[in-house]
């Protein structure tokens, strides 16, 4: 877990401004100056990059990464992020949260992960700089049977903020995001549940924001990016402020019965009323997509009936 | 003392509904002792228990009845889904018929919509009966595990 210490933060602040020899900073905090050079240096660690003159340091340039001191100007939220806990590298977001306890909203963000999760143990690549891999902790006040309805919030405010920059996007069921048919987003989900109450809910986010079609390498052709779509760079923390913002807000929304998500999901499917397969395992069923039953399942009409489904993996039909 | 007061209660809440049962903790100025009364005995659950009579029917002899009567707590369903014994494909699977449980203890997966719901029992005891097998859909309130309070 990296996060500054207050006199990290006033170096930031006092170089940022000026030019400030390592004499000075060391008489200001009262530390000698190689722990001023060893503070300088670990913040250069974390991306910042300081001016080395004979007069002394120059904040430069602030760091691309998304640590706690340079997020939290951007953040509009009322809970969300309010605890926020900030990995250059870790395992899994999800995994942190599930085996620690920490108040509801707290976030986890990783600048990488070494074992990212997706469906059945898939995994999600994740790159520095370039996406926004998170997970939150809710703890939802809702039926257990209403989990599923209550977790297409969270696919539905990311197709918001990605709309809300100018890109359009669609939902693959349940809840990835597509762009121009090519996969953009992902969420995983996880539960605990004892009894009739939901004890954590955590979900878990992957985005590729700042990819080029060479990062992406071997899966260009089924994954793309904000950039690559946009053809223009957007900057992950405004997006990242965006999209808690816009998670919080139909939060809320659901709580208060406001937000309808299985009709919201509808309006911007991905492949509604086109045919399609679903593969779940060995079994391989096609048909006609409807849209979602009562509790967000996928409605497929076949040849001579209409079946829901809750697991599997949604394809186009190519004939 | 005020301090020690609160560190006791953020203690207590941290283990809470937790299998922790002792945490102890020594320093120079004071030892704190907390234990957590984990079970067995009285459980108070929301699902309901179930009657399972076993008829024993013996061939041509006179009929004997042997009537066992053993109440099982039910774990259900709270949701549709498809149920997974294990956290992943080929990784052994939380509980087996026969094992101990404890409240709070995952006893198996959900999954749907991509939202993977790890169902806890809602008791401690034994788990006596495994009703759904590993990928199987499951529906709301269909039940899951027998479980012999202890």
């Amino acid at each position: 877990m990296i996060k500054l210490d207050n006199i990290d933060l006033k170096i930031l602040e006092l170089t940022e401004k000026e030019t400030i020899s390592g004499e000075k900073l060391s008489s200001i905090f009262n530390i000698s100056r190689t722990a001023v050079w060893k503070r300088i240096k670990k913040l250069e660690k974390l991306g910042y990059e300081f001016l080395h003159t004979s007069e002394g340091y120059k904040l430069k340039k602030k760091t691309p990464y998304l640590l706690e001191n340079e997020i939290k100007p951007f953040l509009e939220t009322k809970f969300i992020g309010k605890n926020y806990i900030f990995f250059e590298e870790i395992d899994s977001t999800n995994n942190y949260l599930k085996n620690n306890e920490f108040e509801e909203g707290t976030v986890v963000i990783a600048e990488a992960q070494t074992a990212g999760k997706g469906r059945k143990g898939r995994k999600w690549i994740s790159i520095k700089e370039k996406g926004l891999y998170f997970s939150i902790l809710l703890k939802p006040k809702i039926p257990v049977s209403d989990i599923l309805k209550f977790s297409l919030i969270f696919p539905l405010a990311l197709h918001k903020t990605i709309l809300d920059f100018g890109i359009q996007a669609k939902i693959k069921w349940p809840n990835d995001i597509y762009i121009n048919g090519k996969k953009t987003a992902g969420i995983l989900t996880e539960t605990d549940i004892e009894g009739n109450e939901i004890s954590k809910a955590v979900i878990g986010i992957g985005i590729n924001i700042s990819h080029t079609q060479k990062d992406l390498h071997e899966i260009k052709d089924i994954a793309t990016s904000l950039l690559i779509e946009k053809k223009e760079k957007i900057d992950r923390k405004d997006f990242f402020a965006e999209l808690l913002k816009n998670i919080e807000k139909n939060y809320f929304s659901y709580i208060e019965g406001k937000l309808n998500t299985i009709k919201e999901i509808e309006k911007n499917m991905l492949w509604i009323n086109e045919k399609v397969s679903l593969i779940d395992d060995q079994n391989k069923i096609e048909g006609t997509l409807l849209g979602l039953n009562e509790f967000g399942g996928l409605k497929i009409k076949t040849k001579n009936k209409t079946i829901d489904f809750y697991t599997g993996d949604l394809t186009i039909r190519r004939i | 003392m005020d301090n020690m007061l609160n560190l006791l209660d953020e203690i207590i809440k941290k283990i809470e509904g937790k299998k922790i049962e002792q945490v102890d903790i020594e320093t120079e100025e004071f030892r704190i002792s907390v234990k957590q009364y984990i079970g067995p005995k009285e459980v108070v659950s929301s699902s309901p228990t179930v009657e399972v009579k076993e008829v024993i029917k013996t061939g041509e002899k006179p009929e004997v009845e042997t009537k066992e009567e053993q109440k099982y707590h039910v774990i259900k369903s709270p949701l549709v889904g498809t149920f997974y014994r294990a956290p992943s494909p080929g990784a052994p699977p939380f509980v087996e018929e026969g094992d101990i449980v404890s409240k709070g203890q995952v006893l198996c997966i959900i999954e749907a919509l991509k939202v993977m719901n790890e169902i806890e029992s809602d008791i401690n005891g034994k788990v006596v009966k495994i009703l759904v097998e590993n990928g199987q859909p499951v529906d709301y309130g269909q039940e899951l595990f027998y479980i012999e309070p202890m």
